[in-house]
């Protein structure tokens, strides 16, 4: 029951700074799933700055002003909207609940609830048992609890993210028993929260077979139905990462700024997760934003400065993880990429050039094609983008790609080269792979979906030239309706 | 594609990429070693009039005089907190293992049937004798044990090594947060599961792409792919849950402390001296574990289950002791509690015993 009341405080939280963003999409099954995440990364943000930056004590008050804050904001724009005088809000379109054909979607459905309830149920009766959930993942809430942050803590912060951390300690810090297995339920939560959305974006733009088939492949991830049975922080900095890809590829199609919006949220977010999320997500949002500039010059549209604002919060998050743990610590990816570089540039003896990265692609490809801990994901994906990249193309997910594309570079640059040992030892190499499948499995179903649906998709022109029309309080405006599961939409072209 | 994985047994703290023994073994049978005539029906095997008695108290190993088994079945009486371990080794080195792929069982107190199939443990060997491996605090006395002998034909062999592997329930251990046990094919060659299910994923694409490029006069991949891939991920997913799920605990979950008790599977006195811990201990106190020398997953399990509360792995002849990841630090002094769980070392003075859940383990605290 404790961790019920935190979840809908956070998610109300979440929908609240959507709402003060003019990012709602007024649809209940999108908002709620969509505010978990925010909600989850507005409270790591928020925490970070007003704990560790400012110093302020975290107790119970701090906790329910946090929360209420993007609540405040929203009836505070909504009120500024009212005297304004705005338009109504554009009517929803209707979405398409129902994926066809039911034979093919109706097993797959079910497969999903079925391991949903496995997982749950195992997920819920697991204690941590295993070394880095009891050191750090699981360990990180406690402490946060505690408001203990010597100079040993942050270091366990600096590894477990604010997300990690403060999310799970929501309800002890809200007055109930400290209980550690909302470590494991929020691992949960964020699973449930990852499935929810997809389906209901997916059903919002009248492609419910893309959010189906989405929740398919991801459950078919034997490694990742694993991980979100223990307190690992591997599977949520994988669900965030596939949150946002759910609105990267929404955005290929819709061109709506809104969703590019979203998408960088979600990433903003994703980055409190793990060091490693720092990295991934902060690439990503760069690229987000690359493409966004391009984008913007291309159609025309005036590039929202809120797109580029949500560096800021990205850059606090930075500043206030090396303000916690210090800049040396904060920054250890770079000196590692120094140090790794000077060693390759030493002249090498031939036995230490025997040690490089070909004797480990075989070990490579084992654990993308053979071990099974991502079932068959990665020998459907090469089939997809190779026969589908005109699909691909023509139905706007180029740009998602692309960030696949540096996503799984990453990956292959840590795996082969900065931290080889762990491929050679088959060891963690297999859940770093989970970042990357998440996405690819949003992706792969957006593709495969499109191209089923056969033909070219509409072209609709972009929802204004902002996330939201001035007076409006829906962020995405009106989208004209699509037939089917593949008509998507894209901006217009000038 | 290749299929050069690290062989079963090996774990994944070694990428071996030289045959297993498991291969090696069987090819060895394959060369014309023969084995002895195989029973049609476990054989019971006479023991001692009380039984086979083996005590425990921390972790105790017996490599019993038997090779060449398929598998083993044991009626037994079991008493205090004890999980057993099995397999086959040639070393006390190989008993002492918890590597993938790691069989074990936490045996609850009373009386019990347990079936222990060797073919698909670490390291097998036709070659290598049966070991028992015990943790914990009690006593397992085995009253009654059949034994099935490996078959004496090698492609028998060969087929029944195949079909245990395949069918072989994921054995959840330490390693298991990096990789699941992998699936074999055919483990006498050391195939692999994954890769026949991509390679049929591909031939159907392949198929049903040219079949509706023919019908409808247009290269359209699209619904060969997806249905292709929906098919052979679900007979993938199929497969996979049915060796997963009977190794999850899929009751409705009770409450915490049930769940800390009860919910340890890696060992079977961390959970109920935990639970006893929380029970008997102050919030506010101050804890010290004592553990056996190295015995790290022992008491940082249970520093983290009286987290909050400041907890730290008590070291003998050290100054100050710390807690995990160095977070806390106490002198012996500031010490209000200490839970002990097998050490060597006996209590400190000015600690006495309040709730005990075996001999060699304990909650005391200052009177």
């Amino acid at each position: 029951m404790s961790f019920l009341v935190a979840t809908a405080a956070l998610c109300a939280s979440g929908v609240g700074l959507l709402g003060a963003l003019g990012l709602r999409t007024r649809r209940w099954a999108v908002d709620v799933p969509l505010g978990w995440f925010v909600g989850a990364g507005w409270l790591g943000l928020a925490m970070l700055v007003v704990r560790i930056l400012l110093g302020v004590p975290y107790t119970a008050a701090t906790a329910v002003a946090v929360l209420a804050a993007p609540l405040a904001a929203w009836g505070v724009r909504e009120m500024l909207r009212r005297r304004r005088g705005g338009p109504a809000p554009l009517a929803l379109r209707p979405a398409r609940w129902i994926p066809r054909p039911a034979w093919l979607f109706a097993p797959m459905a079910l497969y999903v609830a079925f391991v949903v309830v496995v997982v749950a149920l195992h997920g819920m009766n697991s204690p941590t048992e295993t070394d880095d959930g009891y050191r750090v993942r699981a360990f990180a809430p406690l402490l946060a609890h505690a408001d203990r942050w010597e100079p040993a803590a942050r270091s366990v912060l600096w590894m477990a993210g604010p997300v990690p951390t403060w999310v799970p300690s929501l309800a002890w810090r809200l007055g109930f028993p400290v209980d550690h297995f909302h470590v494991n339920a929020t691992v949960l939560a964020t699973l449930l929260a990852f499935l929810a959305l997809a389906v209901g974006l997916a059903s919002d733009r009248g492609r419910p077979e893309e959010g189906w088939g989405a929740a398919f492949v991801v459950l078919s991830l034997p490694l990742l139905a694993y991980h979100v049975t223990t307190t690992y922080a591997d599977a949520p900095l994988a669900l965030f990462l596939g949150a946002a890809f759910l609105f990267l590829v929404a955005w290929g199609r819709s061109g709506d700024p809104a969703d590019a919006l979203r998408a960088l949220l979600l990433l903003l977010a994703a980055a409190q997760v793990k060091r490693e999320g720092e990295v991934l997500a902060g690439t990503l949002m760069a690229l987000v934003l690359a493409q966004a500039a391009w984008r913007a010059r291309r159609d025309g549209w005036a590039l929202p400065r809120r797109l580029a604002l949500l560096l800021v919060p990205f850059v606090l998050v930075l500043v206030a993880r090396a303000a916690a743990s210090g800049a040396a610590r904060s920054f250890d990816l770079l000196s590692l990429l120094a140090s790794r570089g000077e060693v390759l540039a030493a002249p090498a003896p031939a036995s230490a050039a025997a040690a490089g990265v070909r004797p480990l692609l075989p070990l490579f490809a084992d654990a993308l094609l053979g071990l099974g801990s991502t079932g068959i994901l990665y020998w459907v994906l090469p089939a997809a983008v190779l026969l589908l990249l005109p699909v691909a193309w023509r139905s706007g997910l180029l740009p998602s790609l692309a960030a696949l594309a540096l996503l799984f570079g990453q990956f292959a640059v840590a795996t082969l080269w900065l931290f080889p040992e762990f491929t050679r030892d088959q060891t963690t190499v297999h859940r770093a792979l989970l970042p990357v499948s998440v996405p690819a499995a949003a992706w792969l179903a957006a593709v495969v979906v499109a191209a089923c649906a056969g033909g070219p998709p509409a072209t609709v022109p972009p929802a204004g030239s902002g996330p939201a029309a001035p007076g409006s309080s829906g962020g995405s405006g009106a989208r004209r309706s699509t037939r089917g599961g593949g008509g998507g939409s894209r901006g217009s072209r000038r | 594609m290749g299929t050069q994985v690290t062989a079963p047994g090996a774990g994944p703290g070694r990428a071996a990429r030289s045959r297993s023994a498991v291969a090696a073994a069987i090819l060895a049978l394959l060369a014309g070693c023969s084995g002895p005539p195989r029973s049609a029906q476990l054989r019971e095997i006479p023991l001692a009039p009380g039984g086979l008695v083996m005590p425990v108290d921390g972790f105790a190993m017996t490599m019993l005089p038997l090779e060449g088994l398929e598998a083993m079945e044991i009626e037994y009486r079991a008493s205090g907190q004890i999980s057993l371990s099995y397999g086959t080794a040639a070393s006390p080195e190989g008993m002492q293992s918890l590597d993938q792929p790691w069989r074990h069982v936490t045996l609850a107190p009373g009386t019990g049937r347990l079936r222990m199939d060797f073919l698909t443990t670490r390291n097998w060997s036709p070659f290598q004798r049966v070991y028992l491996r015990l943790a914990g605090t009690g006593q397992l006395v085995i009253t009654r044990a059949w034994i099935l002998p490996l078959p004496g034909a090698a492609e028998e062999l060969r087929e029944t090594a195949n079909r245990a592997w395949r069918s072989v329930p994921i054995s959840l251990g330490h390693y298991s947060v990096n990789l699941l046990d992998p699936p074999f094919w055919r483990v006498s060659d050391m195939s692999l599961l994954f890769p026949r299910l991509g390679w049929l994923f591909l031939a159907l694409t392949a198929v049903g792409t040219a079949v509706t490029s023919l019908w409808r006069r247009r290269f359209r991949p699209g619904p060969a792919l997806a249905l292709a891939a929906v098919a052979v991920m679900g007979l993938g997913d199929g497969l996979f849950w049915w060796r997963m799920l009977p190794a999850l605990d899929l009751r409705l979950p009770a409450g915490p402390e049930e769940r800390i008790r009860d919910g340890y599977r890696f060992d079977p006195e961390v959970g109920p001296l935990s639970a006893l811990a929380r029970a008997h201990l102050r919030p506010g106190d101050r804890v010290g574990v004592m553990v056996p020398p190295g015995a790290w997953f022992l008491w940082e399990a249970i520093c983290f289950n009286l987290a909050p509360r400041r907890c730290v792995n008590l070291e003998p002849g050290a100054a100050e002791h710390a807690g995990l990841q160095g977070v806390d630090r106490l002198a012996l002094g500031d010490v209000d509690a200490i839970v002990t769980l097998h050490s060597p070392e006996p209590l400190p003075p000015g600690f006495t015993p309040v709730a005990v859940l075996n001999p060699s383990a304990k909650v005391a605290r200052r009177p």
